[in-house]
């Protein structure tokens, strides 16, 4: 295989038309990671693109800007330059800072040994959410969760919040759907999960009580696991001291699974009656969430955790992110062969001279997607009927639904008027004409007669107009 | 179909080997314990038997229930993966070949089951010399230690070679010729052991360890690589009425249908096992009465012979994860928990054989449930939990 060279470009706004046209019109520098951006002022954009030998040009792979000039290049694009609208559909773009951050062309996805508890994780909230079992699950409904997005997130560009994630999150559903899901409540049980897991990736520091006690278990659990060693009474003396009722748990593992169900039963009634989001309350969801994987008899019994997830919908989460912790093999069928699909989204490392992954970008779509109109996505240009791929940041794409209202107006060509009138109705108008046409006949002349020689102006401007197109849209 | 990280249907190496390095014109006896994998063997065998060009094969097992066991490994999910339609019971295989042959059924006065079997088979030797319809690259028997010496003569004559599973010590047929028979019938055919198991939980195994002496110095205890939930057990539950043993069965089933939730949905069923057929009904009808239990429980029926049986599917429903059989039923059947009702009613006739099939159709725990007196076999085998001696 040829390797390419790397060059960058920094362009004014008039040179960046051309080099987006693969045309060599400035030298590039060659690239090497760090090299620095920060002549990237406003009005002025890095390109980074690869050599092509064959044609003497170049195939631009990242466009670098601040976020002034973003807004602008991307409405300008969309208006005057359709052939290379969206942007962000083949080329990534990148803010400077995140653009330095690149230590070389590929970028290595790792979730630091909680592949498979984001896995667990994003499975379960995919459930909660479509209220649906497993094995009914699609893979888009997976990539359509926060979960996801914070996962995938985290795993290429780690100093990213998580509040700037669910920013962007919530903005893609409320650009794209028409009515976006209510994910408050479950966000509320989900962000002390993320929370947990990326304190154990080092992403976050652990902060209160339940988070450092949740996060010390989370890792221990693990490591364990990781090494072939059985879990053993971790979790429950870890959490002795917080839950003092947790006792009843002593010597689980001699007691026979029918049992286990009183045990869990018990579990949820101090949960029922401590009040939400305390410190304990949380530390219960846990126990709870990590007794479900071990009733039957050391075997999950996830169907213990269902049927409270109305309720108690973290005891559900925990199971699955627990259950899933430390499985070193994430290839494999589990989830009914759901897990590896995700893996391979959540896992794949990000290059910068492949096309992205994504229909367009979110900070693009924003300024293309326009409410008003009959298809507010008809800018968008997607190919797809009903899940659209957006990009949060590069590398980082969540499936959206698309509603069906939108997907309808896509989907149907527009009906001309001609085709919408009913022959009645014409038949109708038809007689009416004939019965006042001897009425209007005169006047009607006299008026169109001098339209005709306004639109014979109007047409001839417009000839002229379009002759001076030619040159636009960009100045060469 | 693994809902979870566990992966399901791992392999060990005999069983690769049985599967596929074996030359597939090959005949093969395979013998092995309860849950070694024979079953699982076989029909992978002849998945890969098909995918190497030899598809036309006939999966053949003893009762409808058995074959509609086989039937669900036919699937990944939703999805067929080997044609269910090649897998039947030897007696509607046969019964075919009188209705392809436009041949009567023989007539067989007086005699049982046996006598029967062995008539239906006899009646139908030598079609195949006369016949349009082409041998069967392989015939595949499960539970061969049932088969009768006249049904394996046509198998021989109308498979190019078989490849049979079983073992002689669940043997329900005590008039079945079984394993030396085929020995007789393909000389010079091989036998292979599967020497360990993986689905009964050591508790159970310690059980039938008692009922029937190891075989060749191994024992299910020492043979069992078991990774299921534990603590496995057996239990005896008596004397009590015949109405509290259900009472009490169905206390334990609603906790065990949540426990095991997530086995269920991956296919594991509950089992209860029950003496005499008019029992199954008895059962049914309580647990129907059930706010909880209602519509969750299906009797599986084992002979195409028996009468009451007529209009009924005997396809395992999965939305019904509790299963009512009788004894014999049970044959070739699993079940992550069983409870075994009115086992005293007639005891006596039991042989040991089927003790040891009932115990092992568990794969963690069996709850054995009698009225008047323990049955001998289930008092030798199983100890009272030590705390209710002297209660």
């Amino acid at each position: 295989m040829i390797e390419r060279e790397i060059l960058l470009y920094d362009v004014s706004e008039d040179e960046l038309n051309s080099v987006l046209l693969g045309e060599n019109v400035v030298p590039g520098l060659p690239w090497y990671s760090g090299r620095s951006t920060r002549s990237v002022s406003i009005g002025r954009f890095g390109v980074l693109a690869e050599t092509l030998d064959r044609y003497d040009s170049i195939r631009p792979t990242c466009i670098v800007l601040n976020s002034e000039d973003a807004r602008r290049l991307y409405g300008r694009f969309g208006t005057l330059r359709g052939d290379l609208s969206p942007i962000t559909t083949w080329c990534h773009a990148f803010p400077p800072r995140m653009f330095e951050s690149l230590d070389g062309p590929v970028r290595n996805a790792d979730l630091l040994g909680l592949e498979s508890a984001w896995i667990g994780l994003i499975v379960a909230e995919a459930s909660v959410l479509a209220n649906r079992p497993v094995g009914k699950l699609t893979l888009a409904a997976c990539t359509a969760t926060q979960s996801f997005a914070i996962a995938r997130t985290f795993a290429l560009w780690p100093f990213i919040k998580s509040s700037a994630i669910l920013d962007k999150f919530d903005a893609v559903q409320r650009l794209l759907r028409t009515s976006p899901p209510k994910m408050d409540q479950i966000r509320a049980k989900l962000s002390l999960i993320w929370i947990v897991l990326s304190s154990v990736s080092g992403v976050n520091d652990a902060g209160d009580l339940a988070v450092s006690t949740l996060a010390r278990l989370v890792e221990r659990l693990k490591e364990r696991r990781l090494a072939g060693e059985a879990d053993g009474n971790e979790v429950f003396s870890a959490l002795r001291k917080h839950i003092p009722e947790i006792d009843v748990l002593d010597g689980i593992e001699d007691v026979k699974p029918e049992d286990r169900v009183a045990r869990f039963d018990f579990l949820v009634s101090i949960l029922a009656a401590e009040p939400s989001g305390t410190n304990k309350s949380e530390l219960i969801c846990f126990a709870a969430g990590y007794l479900a994987t071990i009733a039957a008899g050391g075997t999950p019994s996830i169907g213990l955790a269902e049927r409270i997830s109305e309720r108690f919908p973290q005891v559900l989460l925990w199971a699955y992110v627990i259950g899933s912790l430390g499985q070193r093999i994430v290839w494999n069928s589990a989830f009914d062969g759901l897990g590896r699909f995700i893996n391979r989204e959540l896992s794949q490392s990000f290059s910068i001279q492949e096309y992205p992954s994504y229909d367009i970008l979110a900070d693009e779509a924003e300024v293309l997607v326009d409410r008003k109109l009959a298809d507010p996505l008809v800018r968008l240009r997607l190919k797809q009927q009903r899940v659209a791929t957006v990009g949060l940041f590069p590398g980082v794409a969540i499936s959206v639904p698309l509603e069906e209202v939108v997907s309808a107006a896509r989907a149907d060509p527009p009906v001309s008027r001609v085709e919408v009138r009913r022959p009645t109705q014409g038949r109708d108008l038809s007689d009416l004409a004939d019965q006042i046409w001897p009425l209007i006949r005169g006047r009607l002349l006299a008026e169109l007669g001098s339209e005709e020689s306004e639109l014979a102006k109007v047409k001839t401007r417009g000839k002229k107009r379009e002759a001076s197109q030619a040159g636009l849209p960009f100045k060469k | 179909m693994s809902l979870w990280w566990t992966a399901r249907n791992q392999l060990d190496e005999n069983q690769i080997e049985l599967i596929e390095e074996i030359p597939l014109h090959e005949s093969r006896i395979v013998v092995g314990p309860p849950g070694c994998g024979k079953t699982n063997v076989l029909l992978r065998r002849a998945q890969f038997a098909r995918s190497q060009g030899l598809s036309n094969v006939l999966v053949l097992s003893f009762t409808r229930p058995l074959t509609e066991f086989v039937k669900t490994g036919c699937y990944e999910g939703s999805k067929e993966i080997f044609p269910a339609s090649l897998v039947t019971t030897v007696e509607s295989w046969i019964r075919s070949l009188y209705r392809n042959h436009k041949i009567d059924l023989p007539v067989v006065s007086g005699g049982g089951l046996s006598d029967w079997k062995r008539a239906l088979a006899a009646g139908a030797a030598g079609l195949s010399t006369s016949s349009s319809q082409p041998r069967y690259d392989t015939i595949f028997v499960d539970e061969a230690q049932d088969l009768f010496a006249e049904e394996i003569e046509l198998i021989k004559e109308w498979g190019d070679c078989a490849f049979f599973t079983g073992d002689s010590r669940q043997k329900i047929y005590a008039a079945a010729d079984g394993v030396p028979a085929i020995e007789a019938v393909f000389s010079g055919i091989e036998t292979s052991e599967l020497s360990f198991h993986y689905r009964l939980a050591p508790e159970l195994c310690r059980v039938a360890d008692k009922i029937l002496r190891p075989q060749a110095g191994a024992s299910l205890a020492s043979t069992s690589l078991y990774t299921g939930p534990k603590p496995g057990r057996a239990e005896p539950h008596g004397p009590m009425s015949r109405t509290n043993q259900i009472a009490q069965m169905m206390v334990s089933v609603k906790n065990q249908l949540r426990v095991y939730s997530t086995l269920i949905d991956q296919g594991d069923r509950i089992g209860i096992v029950v003496p005499e057929r008019a029992d199954r009904e008895v059962v049914l009808a309580a647990m129907e009465d059930d706010d909880e239990l209602g519509n969750l429980a299906q009797i599986i029926r084992a002979k195409s012979t028996d009468i009451s049986d007529s209009g009924y599917s005997p396809a395992f429903d999965p939305a019904k994860p509790v299963s009512i059989v009788t004894e014999a039923g049970s044959k070739g059947l699993e079940f992550r928990a069983v409870h075994w009702l009115f086992s005293d009613t007639s005891w006596r006739r039991r042989s040991s054989e089927v003790y040891y099939t009932v115990i092992t159709r568990a794969k963690t725990s069996i709850d054995i449930y009698y009225d008047g007196v323990i049955p001998t076999t289930i008092a030798q085998c199983c100890a009272l939990d030590s705390k209710d001696l002297w209660s």
